[in-house]
Order: C-alpha cells, then sequence, then structure tokens
C-alpha cells in the first residue's frame, strides 16, 4: 500500500513534465516562422512549389517557411480545424466556394486582401471575373464585396485526346463540334478501344466530365444564368444542358464507354491508364499537364461547341488561393505573408510554373524565354481564347457547401443506372434550393 | 460480487481505483458526456452552441443517410463478428489436430493481420481490390471468371460485402488464436472421458467443447463487435462511406457531419444514438453468454 | 486399421484445410513485397507477373521522401508510455474491482465499460475542444494522455476477471503471512498475472500502433505523425505510384512484424505457462 502511494505521485509527475516538454519543444518556433500549407500533390507540381519556396528563402533569410503538403480532400478536412485551434498556417491555399472559403470568411478566419492587391498590382494580372471568385460580401454573398484570396494558377477543364489512339482507330482530326466528339466516341468503341478514361472511386473525374459538357451547352452570351446560379443569386439546375449531361453521363456508363471497372478505378490512377495509351479521351483540368506531358501523343483543348451554341463556356477559372489566415496577427506577419503571396502569383513565379508544363493564372513576362511544352501551349491557346470571350465557366461544387458530396454520390446512382437523369437534377436542384432558403 | 479476504477498509481501497479513474474521466468520460450535452444543440464549432432540445434526435429518425448507415453496420457485424467467429473455432478445432510445431506456425501466421494497423490493411486492400491494377481481378479473368471481376470497392452491390471480406480476414485468425488459448485452459481429461463414453466429435463439440468455450466467445465477440463499430479506420482508407453512401456508417456518418459540414451538434446526435445501439447489443452478448461459474 | 486409416484422412483433410486458410491470408503480404520491388511500367505486365530485376529503389523513395524514420520514433514514442501506464492502471484497477469494495463499485464499472462502448468518433470533437483548452495540441501528450485513458476500462475489465480466476487458497495463505496488500499484489499476485499481462500488452500494443483517429485530429504537425497517420497522408501524395506506396506500406509493417515475432513468443510462453499452473 504505501509502496504505491511513493510511485503515484512521481508517476503522475513524470507524465506532467513529458507534457511540458512536449509542449514546450511544440511552441518553440522562431519569430521569422512562416508556416505555408498548400495542396500540390503531383512530383510535376511540388517541384516547382519547392523550387519556388526555396527562392523566397534565398531572397528572405531571415524567414523560414515551413511548407506543409496537402492533398485536395485533406485540405479540406483539417484546414478550419487547424486554423481555429490557433496552431495552423499563416499562409494556406484554400478552395473557393461555399463549403471552404465561404465558411472561413463567416468565422473571420480570413484576412481580407484588397490593401495588398492594389499594394502589389496583382489586379493587373488577372482579370476582375477571375478575382470574384475569391469575394465574399459583409452579408455572405459570393462573387462580390472584400477579396480573400488570389491564385496562382489558371485551370481549364476540357478534352484530352491521344493522337495516336484516335489515329489508329480512324477518328478524323480536328474535332469541329461537340457532335464530331460524340463521333469519335462511337468509332473508338467500334474499334474496341475504351473511349473515355474515366475512375470514380477517388476523386473528381466524373464531376469534371458531367460539368464541362453542361456547360459546354451554355453559350457565353447566357452567362450571367451561370454566374447567378454559381454565386448563390438564385436560378435552377434543372436546366435541358444539366439534364442532357446527365443522359449521357449514363448512356456512357451503362454502355460501356469508360474503363472496365471504372467505378472501383481511382481518379489518379486512370489518369496513369491513360497516359498508359489505354484510352481515346479524358476530360479534366489542365493540373494534369506535368503528369500528362510524358506521352507527347497526348493533346488538349476545350470541350468542342455543340450544334446551337456559339461560344461554349468552359468548366475553369484558377486553382486553390492562396490566402491569409487569422493566425497572421500583426500587421508585420500580414506584410510578410502578402509578400510571400505576391512572390507566388508574380510573372516571376509565372515562369516557373509555366517551365514546369503548367497554366499560370498571371501573364509570362515580356520576353520570357521559357520553353513551353506542346500540351502547355495548347493549353495558353484555350486559356486565352476562352478568356477574350468570357467563357470560363465554374466549378458547381462552390456553390453550396453540401454540393461536393451531393454530386460525387448522386452521380455514381445515375451512372449505375439507380436514378433517372430526370432524377439527378432534382436532387441537385433540392440540394441549391434548400441552402438558398436556409441562407 | 464476493467480498474478498484482500478486501480493506473502502477509503483505503479507493487508492486502486483512483489514478485510472481520474485519467479515464478527464479524457473520456468528460468528453463522452459533453458530447450528449452537444447532442441538444446546433453548434458549428465555433460560435456559441444553440439550444435545440430534442431537435436533432426528432431530425434523426427521419434521415434516410442515417438509417442506411445503421443497416450497413448491421450486416458489416456479420462479417466482424459471425463469420470470423465461426472460422475461428472451426480453425481452432482443426489446429489441435495437427502437430504442435506446425501448429505454432499456423498461429504465428494466422494472427499477422490482426497486428497490421487498419490503415494499411485498408491501402493495401483497395489495390487489391482495384479492377486495373489489382491482383484480384487480374486473377480471376486468368483463371477464366472474367464476369466475377467486378468492380468490387465501386459496385454498388459489392462495396459492403468486399470491406466486410477484409474484415473476415482480418479477424478469423485472432478469434482462432483466442479459442486456442482456450481450448489449452480446458482440462484434457474431460475430453478423454468423453471420447472413451464413445461420444462422436460433433457431440463433444456442441455439449462439451462449446459451452466450456463460452468466455472466450464472450470475449470475441465483445471486442468484435466493438471492432466493427471502429470500422472507421477500414472504411475511412478504403471507400470513405462510398459508393454513394453503399458503405456508410454511422461514425462516417458522424464524421462527415462533424469535420466536413461542422454540423457538430447533429453529429453528436448520430453518435449518442450508435452508442446507445452499440450498448444494447454488448449487453444482449452479456446477458445470454453468461458463462456458469464453475472451472 | 480402417479406422486409423480414416483418422489419418481426416488429420490430411484438417491440415489442407489449415494450410488453405493460412496462405489466403499471407498471399496478400506476398503481393504487398513482390509489388514493392516493381517498376511502374511492371505493374502494367501484371499484378502476378515478376520484375525483370529488383527496383530498391522504391524503398528509398519511400524512406527519404515519405519520412517514415520520424513516423516510426513518433509511433515508439507514443505506444511505450501508452501501453506501461495502461497495464499498471489496469492492475490496480482490476485489483480493486476483483477484490475489493468500494464506494459507487457497480456505477463506476458501469461509467468504465461505456468508455468501451462508445467509439472514439463519438467524443473526438469534445476531446479535440478540451486538448486546446489545455494547450495540449500538437504535442505528444496530446497522442498519449487520452490513450491511455481510452485503455483503462479494457486493461481494468481484462485484469479483474483474469484475477478473479486465481487460486484463492494462494493469495489467503498469503495473507494469512501478514503480508501488506500493496506486497500481495507484486509479490504474489504479478507474478502469477504475467501470462495475462503480457497478452494486455500485446493488445494494447496493437490497438495503440493502430490508433488512427487520435492523431488524425489532435495532431496536424507532421513531425508528430504516427505510422498509420503517415500511411494515409503517403496515400495521399503517390496513389499514382503503386510500386513506392507498396513499398511505404512494407515499411510501416516490417517494424511491427519484427516486434510481433519477439512478442508473439513471450506472448505464446505466457500462454502455455499460464495453462500449466
Amino acid at each position: 500500500m504505501t509502496k504505491y502511494s511513493i510511485c503515484l505521485p512521481a508517476l503522475r509527475r513524470g507524465a506532467v513534465s513529458f507534457g511540458l516538454g512536449a509542449g514546450l519543444l511544440a511552441s518553440a518556433a522562431a519569430a521569422e516562422d512562416l508556416p505555408v500549407w498548400h495542396n500540390y500533390s503531383y512530383d510535376g507540381e511540388i517541384e516547382v512549389i519547392k523550387a519556388l519556396m526555396d527562392r523566397f528563402e534565398e531572397a528572405h533569410p531571415e524567414v523560414d517557411l515551413i511548407r506543409t503538403q496537402r492533398s485536395f480532400d485533406d485540405l479540406a478536412l483539417t484546414l478550419r480545424l487547424a486554423v481555429s485551434a490557433g496552431d495552423g498556417p499563416v499562409v494556406t491555399k484554400v478552395n473557393q466556394g461555399a463549403k471552404d472559403m465561404g465558411a472561413m470568411v463567416a468565422e473571420d478566419m480570413l484576412i481580407p486582401m484588397d490593401g495588398y492587391i492594389s499594394e502589389y498590382g496583382w489586379d493587373e494580372q488577372q482579370s476582375q471575373s477571375l478575382m470574384d471568385r475569391d469575394r465574399w460580401s459583409e452579408d455572405g454573398q459570393f462573387g462580390e464585396g472584400t477579396t480573400y484570396g488570389i491564385s496562382s494558377l489558371a485551370e481549364v477543364v476540357g478534352v484530352y485526346y491521344n493522337e495516336a489512339v484516335l489515329e489508329e482507330a480512324g477518328v478524323a482530326l480536328p474535332l469541329e463540334s461537340f457532335e464530331d466528339f460524340l463521333a469519335a466516341l462511337e468509332t473508338l468503341k467500334g474499334e474496341g478501344v475504351t473511349p473515355m478514361a474515366m475512375g470514380m472511386a477517388t476523386g473528381h473525374l466524373g464531376l469534371h466530365l458531367m460539368a464541362a459538357v453542361a456547360q459546354a451547352h451554355i453559350d457565353a452570351s447566357h452567362r450571367a444564368e451561370l454566374d447567378d446560379l454559381i454565386y448563390g443569386r438564385g436560378g435552377s439546375w434543372k436546366t435541358d444542358a444539366n439534364l442532357k449531361a446527365a443522359e449521357l453521363m449514363q448512356t456512357w456508363s451503362t454502355e460501356g464507354y469508360f474503363f472496365d471497372g471504372y467505378q472501383g478505378i481511382g481518379g489518379t490512377d486512370a489518369v496513369q491508364l491513360f497516359v498508359a495509351g489505354q484510352a481515346g479521351f479524358m476530360t479534366s483540368g489542365t493540373w494534369y499537364f506535368g503528369d500528362l506531358q510524358s506521352n507527347p501523343d497526348i493533346h488538349f483543348m476545350p470541350m468542342p461547341a455543340p450544334e446551337g451554341v456559339e461560344q461554349p463556356m468552359a468548366v475553369g477559372g484558377v486553382d486553390l488561393a492562396w490566402a491569409i489566415t487569422s493566425l497572421a496577427e500583426d500587421e508585420a506577419t500580414q506584410d510578410l505573408a502578402a509578400e510571400f503571396i505576391n512572390d507566388m502569383v508574380s510573372p516571376a513565379a509565372a515562369e516557373v510554373w509555366a517551365a514546369g508544363g503548367y497554366l499560370p493564372a498571371a501573364p509570362l513576362p515580356e520576353g520570357s524565354e521559357v520553353e513551353l511544352s506542346a500540351l502547355l501551349t495548347e493549353g495558353i491557346e484555350a486559356w486565352t481564347s476562352l478568356n477574350a470571350a468570357d467563357a470560363i465557366g465554374h466549378y458547381p461544387d462552390w456553390s453550396t457547401p453540401t454540393m461536393l458530396t451531393t454530386i460525387d454520390d448522386n452521380m455514381a446512382l445515375l451512372m449505375a443506372g439507380r436514378q433517372s437523369p430526370e432524377e439527378y437534377v432534382d436532387i441537385i436542384d433540392a440540394d441549391y434550393q434548400a441552402y438558398l432558403a436556409a441562407k | 460480487m464476493k467480498t474478498s479476504v484482500l478486501d480493506g477498509p473502502p477509503r483505503r481501497n479507493l487508492v486502486f481505483v483512483l489514478p485510472g479513474l481520474i485519467l479515464y474521466c478527464a479524457f473520456i468520460f468528460l468528453p463522452i458526456l459533453s458530447a450528449v450535452g452537444l447532442s441538444f444543440t446546433s453548434w458549428n464549432g465555433l460560435s456559441a452552441p444553440r439550444w435545440v432540445g430534442l431537435g436533432n434526435y426528432i431530425q434523426l429518425f427521419g434521415d434516410a443517410r442515417f438509417f442506411t448507415a445503421l443497416k450497413n453496420n448491421a450486416i458489416l457485424m456479420l462479417f466482424y463478428c459471425v463469420l470470423p467467429l465461426i472460422l475461428g473455432m472451426g480453425l481452432a478445432s482443426a489446429v489441435s489436430a495437427i502437430r504442435p510445431r506446425e501448429r505454432l506456425a499456423v498461429r504465428t501466421l494466422l494472427f499477422m493481420p490482426y497486428i497490421m494497423p487498419s490503415a494499411v490493411i485498408g491501402v493495401v486492400w483497395q489495390w487489391l481490390y482495384n479492377p486495373a491494377f489489382g491482383p484480384i481481378n487480374q486473377g480471376l479473368k486468368a483463371i477464366g471468371l472474367g464476369v466475377l471481376a467486378v468492380p468490387w470497392l465501386g459496385d454498388f452491390n459489392w462495396a459492403l460485402p468486399a470491406v466486410g471480406m477484409v474484415a473476415v480476414w482480418y479477424y478469423f485468425g485472432f478469434c482462432m488464436v483466442i479459442f486456442l488459448t482456450g481450448l489449452q485452459r480446458l482440462d484434457p481429461s474431460i475430453f478423454e472421458a468423453a471420447r472413451i463414453d464413445g461420444a462422436g466429435p460433433a457431440y463433444v463439440f456442441r455439449r462439451i467443447t462449446f459451452p466450456l468455450l463460452l468466455p472466450e466467445v464472450r470475449i470475441v465477440l465483445l471486442l468484435t463487435i466493438i471492432a466493427s463499430i471502429k470500422s472507421f479506420d477500414l472504411i475511412f482508407t478504403m471507400t470513405r462511406g462510398g459508393p454513394a453512401n453503399a458503405t456508410l456508417v454511422p461514425n462516417i456518418y458522424m464524421y462527415d457531419l462533424g469535420f466536413q459540414l461542422s454540423r457538430y451538434g447533429y453529429g453528436a446526435t448520430v453518435a449518442i444514438i450508435g452508442a446507445i445501439l452499440v450498448f444494447a447489443v454488448n449487453y444482449a452478448v452479456h446477458r445470454f453468454l453468461k458463462p456458469r461459474d464453475g472451472a | 486399421m480402417t479406422d486409423a486409416s480414416r483418422i489419418a484422412a481426416r488429420a490430411l483433410g484438417f491440415r489442407a484445410l489449415v494450410w488453405g486458410f493460412t496462405l489466403m491470408t499471407i498471399v496478400p503480404f506476398g503481393l504487398l513485397l513482390l509489388t514493392s520491388v516493381k517498376s511502374k511500367q511492371d505493374l502494367f505486365e501484371g499484378a502476378f507477373v515478376l520484375p525483370d530485376r529488383i527496383h530498391w529503389e522504391n524503398y528509398v523513395t519511400a524512406w527519404v521522401d515519405g519520412h517514415f524514420s520520424v513516423y516510426f520514433w513518433n509511433s515508439v514514442l507514443v505506444v511505450v508510455p501508452v501501453v506501461g501506464v495502461s497495464v499498471l492502471l489496469g492492475l490496480l484497477t482490476g485489483f480493486a474491482f476483483a477484490f475489493l469494495s468500494f464506494p459507487f463499485k457497480k456505477t463506476i464499472f458501469v461509467v468504465l465499460t461505456l468508455g468501451m462502448m462508445v467509439p472514439t468518433e463519438a467524443f473526438i470533437i469534445p476531446l479535440y475542444y478540451e486538448m486546446r483548452w489545455l494547450g495540449l495540441l500538437n504535442t505528444y501528450a496530446a497522442l498519449i494522455l487520452p490513450q491511455i485513458a481510452m485503455s483503462v476500462p479494457f486493461a481494468t475489465l481484462f485484469m479483474a476477471s483474469a484475477m478473479q480466476q486465481l487460486p484463492r487458497d494462494i493469495l489467503e495463505a498469503a495473507l494469512l503471512d501478514g503480508a501488506p496488500r500493496g506486497l500481495i499484489l507484486r509479490r504474489v499476485i504479478l507474478p502469477l498475472m504475467r501470462p495475462a499481462i503480457s497478452s494486455l500488452a500485446l493488445f494494447l500494443f496493437i490497438w495503440t500502433w493502430n490508433e488512427f483517429l487520435i492523431p488524425l485530429v489532435l495532431v496536424n504537425d507532421d513531425s508528430l505523425r504516427t505510422m498509420p497517420l503517415g500511411m494515409l497522408f503517403f496515400q495521399g501524395r503517390y496513389t499514382v505510384n503503386i510500386p513506392v506506396l507498396t513499398a511505404g506500406a512494407v515499411l510501416v509493417i516490417l517494424p511491427i512484424i519484427v516486434v510481433y515475432l519477439i512478442f508473439q513468443r513471450k506472448f505464446i510462453e505466457g500462454l502455455t505457462a499460464g495453462a500449466s499452473k
């Protein structure tokens, strides 16, 4: 008995000093530490972001960047918890839209950036319609008001095609219209080639294909409806374009236009199979440029126009935005964070991204001698012409906090034939109307 | 409980209980109580929780996703508890019949999955099931069973059984080891006597082995039921509840509600109801598999 | 004669059955090992095809880029105190529940069982905010303290039921010698309990090593991540490269298999010792 009463306090003290020691270790950070979280997860992207951050540290020897890499889904999972706990990043990437950026703005977790935008002149490099995607008003209105972020990369969701595979199957290039695209799929299928690369187990390839098809059916002159819908000003998802896209997705799935067993294949694995020449087409974003340029047969173009559409919209915009969190408590830290972000969105950084094969949001500096990959040249071409026509569309999942899950879940049901296209569109619209009603 | 010769004055007895109890209360029981309190509120994790009374509970009983999750977990229990129990007991009986050295090797190998972190198991099986690169479908196609090569984790009908089979693989060796230990605990002379009396193996199993192994059955069920509730890890790494809720269980749903949608109050409600159901199942195991005093 | 051959045939059938299941259990591990030394190109050839040469560089990539040494030591630093302290606490509370009377015994028992039934997910949010309030987020303490607390109910139950099966006459004899209870617990009960303690330690080791949600939520600093968490975030980064991913998986499980084989011998020794007594 007595022996235990001696040993127990010792034990408790041990535990306390252990906790203290660990606590000290965790908080022993220097004043100039700048924790940065980002979502660049592919080998090519990681190389670029590492190079850019090394360069910043060289120019600012007193600053120590603490780099944390999170996948898209993991970032969404942990960012808000970490910031609210006070041990998250000062500078972070954050997904635009109601679920992430909108929620964080509502909770005062992000620092307004308008002052820095005019100070550094970021608005001279990126158009207002792109920067609208990072804006939230006082009363929680998306797409207007204060700016909370800025992006490094431009994004277009378009059609990748493998020229060698298409030519072998006898598909005539170029594809001029959406109908040509559909005909090419038929030809490929007839030749026993998988028409489209698809993997639904992880990632969001299905969402991108469906959104690309749906928005290609919207003429850029009617873009206001789409803008209103995404920015939460109202509208309906029950449109002919969405219905048509849902019908096509179901047909493609049930009639075997995708990889055998695509439901169980991960998104990145599907990309891998596409690189290996196992499918004719893949619809996804320009963020795969770095991975896809290893196969010179792979090319990129915007989703072509269906009959009756002059200038189709293309899903896209910018990548996740750089933002400053509320953990930047004093002005000096905020200024340093802004300086870092300025470095990330500068024309010089754009050059490094372009050299890595990625599509930068800022224009390359005058007289840049960066060697562009064939794929990137096509990407820049698409980006430039789409911007000129004001035809860059939106990611549908930005519209409500639950939309990403709603789309992913119900698309799987739609494609398994367990839901009709009408039912699918109704469910998406119901999610949206419920959000509007609750707002 | 019977008092023991070792008993002393209650106040001095408390010294033995308090250290563990205090730690437990601080980090487990207090959070559980807070979760119960939270289930009566609407809380986004930041601003002050808003009292909604039974609102969350009322909403829950009209929530189709919750019932899907419950049904899935009930099906999973079959794979977590029943199948490993049957397999484990069968194997333990069979293993007793082989040579001791072989027995040791078999036992060591069969127990191996159980020591693996479930995150690794999830990642590995996700790859095994992969329709494009995975060995399972390639193997099936190679032996002419290509029709069976379904997209396992992506298929609405197969995703849940596919996750379940991983659980069977994970736990049957563990069950076997527990039963084997139990068999060793038993006095061999009982079996000797039964054999001399001319009892068949089925009779011996039904009348002697199984009843005497009841303590082990009870502990196996207790542990595997808890494990089936902890199926979170496996499902989180393999399917995250997909496709479209086909492998959704209350824990994943609760996690989605909390961490994805910041609906901590409603998430807590799902947790509480889930915990009550687990409690009921475990109580039933306790009650109906009470071992007779003896041995 | 026919009887003997029938018994022999049945034994053979049992052996085949047992080894069949054993094979099923270890084939995934074999495939894992095989894939971990393949190149990405080899993978397209088929899962069962042997690579033309062994690609050890997958391991280097996983080890260097995957920070597995960091994860490994974190796991050790968490598991050792959790198992040690939990076993000790389990002995004390288990002893109390087996032999002693104290106020609210039944209530405390129910409260403890509750902790075994309620999944961690149910109280992870309050726990998260509690750790935040204590300033322990992102420390080893955040990984260790809740996991000790989580182990207390099982350790108690396990120890109490094992102690109840101890022969009473030995305890009574010891008490008649006039030994104090602490001494009896240490000198008489502890040695008898060795098999049970090693089983308990094995269970707690496995559970703590495998714990996924606590480090997922309470720690977001990569330098504090444990092995399973490292694996998860590793998967996020390397899904495109299955050979490197499988090499990472082997790196995670190899130390556990080694520890298991050492522990297993002790475990089995403990069991046989317990059985012979």
